[in-house]
């Protein structure tokens, strides 16, 4: 069945430099990369960023094919942006114009500006969940947001959210796998009709599906009160983190590559 | 007094709900329970569906505090005492093996226990790993536990709270979901922690597994119609009794009653006595 197919936030298992770098560095550097994206201005800053980005693929062994396969469910989403800035920027050297619609240089310019930018947008970001399992993402990201939960953040509380949510998409999607098996054999069309019908169609899997998940929260929230859950004060990890000297030089790396994208906003390379 | 791990003195438990008019309805689920457990001892809890095993169970590590009389874990009042004080003497194996697992890392979900508990990481580490060959899980322990069989994501739940070194565990139907073989690898993991000192609580719905505990205690509609010896329970003359609760004698207690053996209760005691 499709539905167990889908993998979120899949993990490509490694032993690579970049897999073995301290999430909380990779999650920043993801983070500066992709805003940094926003600060290029012109098409050879975007071939450094692009070779930048290409240099981290290929020490994660990652293989490009994998990665250009989370490009393809968002192409259309690309070449609609695409399109609308072609048709929708205004400029002055027209290349060509048929009816109402005009083509300018800049139109040209703007689209394929954009598209890069989304393309390396995607990869950057999917370079962070395939290189880093998702556990260490979570912790990660309650380590890095705990100095906030001094402002109220509930950074702990988020993190096991996201943990127990990871622990539960296959659960929850086997149960939808069992629920439609269920519901087909007695007839239910999951596949045909119009949008209306097939809307009705869902409500006898979603029914159960509710059903079942508020069953799993409530005999987890008890086991997890047993094991003796109070939250997230006093609690200690199995796993420490610890920065490696190659997250420091990571982090070197990043600073150079972020200065050199400012540094470049002053130059008017095309 | 100090080799009690558990004293149970008149324990009632009523559930409130409300109907619909918003009156209060209260079902007594328990009433007047009173036993002890030793340290090191094997008891087994068993009863027909809804005669309050598992609200007796949830009594036992203060998930529930009691409605009337109370509950000793190690001296401490589960109504008075820190819960997390009792629920690390007193571990708790559920019966749905998808329902208790918190992480998406078997070694991880072994770790919650004792990172609650505010272990040092290096123990963790130590008491995770022994743990889990303790259950002989060692080679899973990378994965997640949705690639795992029941029986195998029961094991998980086990090593989880061998990890916080409770002094008793209460397990809960940990079978009931099994198929046959996955039943009979818990249960020689429960025996095998008895045998190691553990003190443990089983609350089962297989007689052949209640046959193999020191002790039998049998509910039946909240209250305690027997406790005692499995060979004291599985008798003849003990037919009305069991039918009462809606049990059934196991397969080898009422073969070896029919042979005319005497006090045999397992199937190990059957072939023994059947050798000789
Ligand atoms: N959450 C609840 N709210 C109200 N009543 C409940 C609740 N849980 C259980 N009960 C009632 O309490 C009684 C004892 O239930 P309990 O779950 O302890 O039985 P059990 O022996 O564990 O049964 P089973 O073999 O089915 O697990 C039953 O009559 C049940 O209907
Ligand atoms: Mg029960």
């Amino acid at each position: 069945m499709a539905i167990r197919d889908i993998t979120l936030g899949q993990y490509f298992p490694g032993e690579s430099v970049i897999h073995r770098l301290d999430p909380r560095v990779k999650i920043i550097a993801t983070l500066a990369f992709l805003v940094s994206l926003f600060f290029i201005k012109s098409f050879s800053f975007f071939a450094f960023a692009a070779v930048c980005l290409a240099i981290c693929i290929k020490l994660s062994g990652v293989p490009f094919k994998f990665m250009a396969k989370g490009l393809k469910a968002i192409m259309l989403l690309i070449l609609l942006t695409m399109v609308v800035n072609m048709l929708f920027t205004p400029g002055e050297v027209v290349i060509f114009s048929i009816w109402k619609i005009t083509i300018t240089k800049e139109g040209i310019y703007r689209a394929f500006f954009m598209a890069i930018r989304l393309v390396l947008l995607i990869f950057g970001s999917s370079l962070l969940t395939l290189t880093t399992k998702p556990i260490a993402l979570t912790d990660g990201l309650e380590r890095l947001m705990s100095p906030l939960s001094k402002l109220g953040l509930p950074a702990h509380e988020l993190a096991m959210m996201m943990t127990i949510a990871l622990r539960f998409i296959p659960t929850l999607l086997d149960e939808t796998d069992k629920i439609m098996k269920a519901q087909t054999a007695r007839g239910a069309d999951f596949e045909n009709g119009n949008l209306k019908e097939k809307a009705k169609a869902l409500i006898p899997l979603l029914v159960p599906l509710f059903v079942s998940a508020f069953r799993i929260a409530s005999d987890l929230a008890m086991a997890m009160e047993a094991r003796c859950y109070h939250g997230g004060s006093g609690r200690t990890r199995m796993n420490e983190m610890k920065m490696k000297s190659s997250d420091a030089w990571a982090f070197v790396l990043l600073v150079v590559y972020f200065a050199a994208i400012i540094v470049s906003r002053r130059f008017d390379l095309f | 007094m100090a080799d009690n791990i558990l004293k149970i003195e008149n324990l009632g438990y009523d559930y409130e709900t409300e109907d619909e008019n918003g009156e209060v309805i209260k079902n007594v689920a328990l009433k007047d329970i009173s036993f002890e457990v030793k340290k090191g001892c094997f008891v087994a809890i068993v009863g027909s569906n809804g005669s309050g095993k598992s609200t007796l169970a949830k009594n036992l590590n203060a998930l529930f505090v009691p409605s009337r009389g109370r509950v000793l874990v190690c001296d401490m009042d589960t109504k008075e005492a820190d819960p997390i004080d009792i629920r690390s003497k007193v571990g708790m194996v559920f019966q749905n093996p998808d329902n208790q697992l918190v992480s998406s890392v078997v070694e991880d979900d072994v770790a919650f226990g004792p990172e609650n508990l505010g272990v040092d990481p290096k123990e963790i580490r130590d008491r995770v790993d022994e743990a889990l060959s303790k259950v002989s899980m060692t080679e899973h322990r990378k994965k997640g536990p949705h690639l795992l069989s029941g029986g195998q994501k029961q094991r998980i739940a086990i090593a989880g709270v061998l990890a916080m070194q409770t002094e008793c565990i209460v397990f809960d139907e940990p079978t009931a979901m099994l198929d046959p073989s996955g039943r009979k690898e818990i249960m020689d993991i429960i025996e095998e922690l008895h045998k190691e000192g553990k003190t443990v609580i089983l609350i089962t719905h297989f007689m052949e597994e209640a046959a193999r505990a020191d002790e039998v205690i049998v509910l039946n509609k909240g209250e305690i119609l027997f406790d005692g010896s499995p060979k004291k329970l599985f008798t003849k003359d003990n037919q009305e009794l069991l039918d009462k609760a809606n049990l059934k004698m196991p397969m080898a207690a009422s073969l070896a009653a029919e042979l005319g053996f005497k006090d045999v209760v397992t199937d190990e005691e059957l072939i023994n006595a059947a050798l000789k």
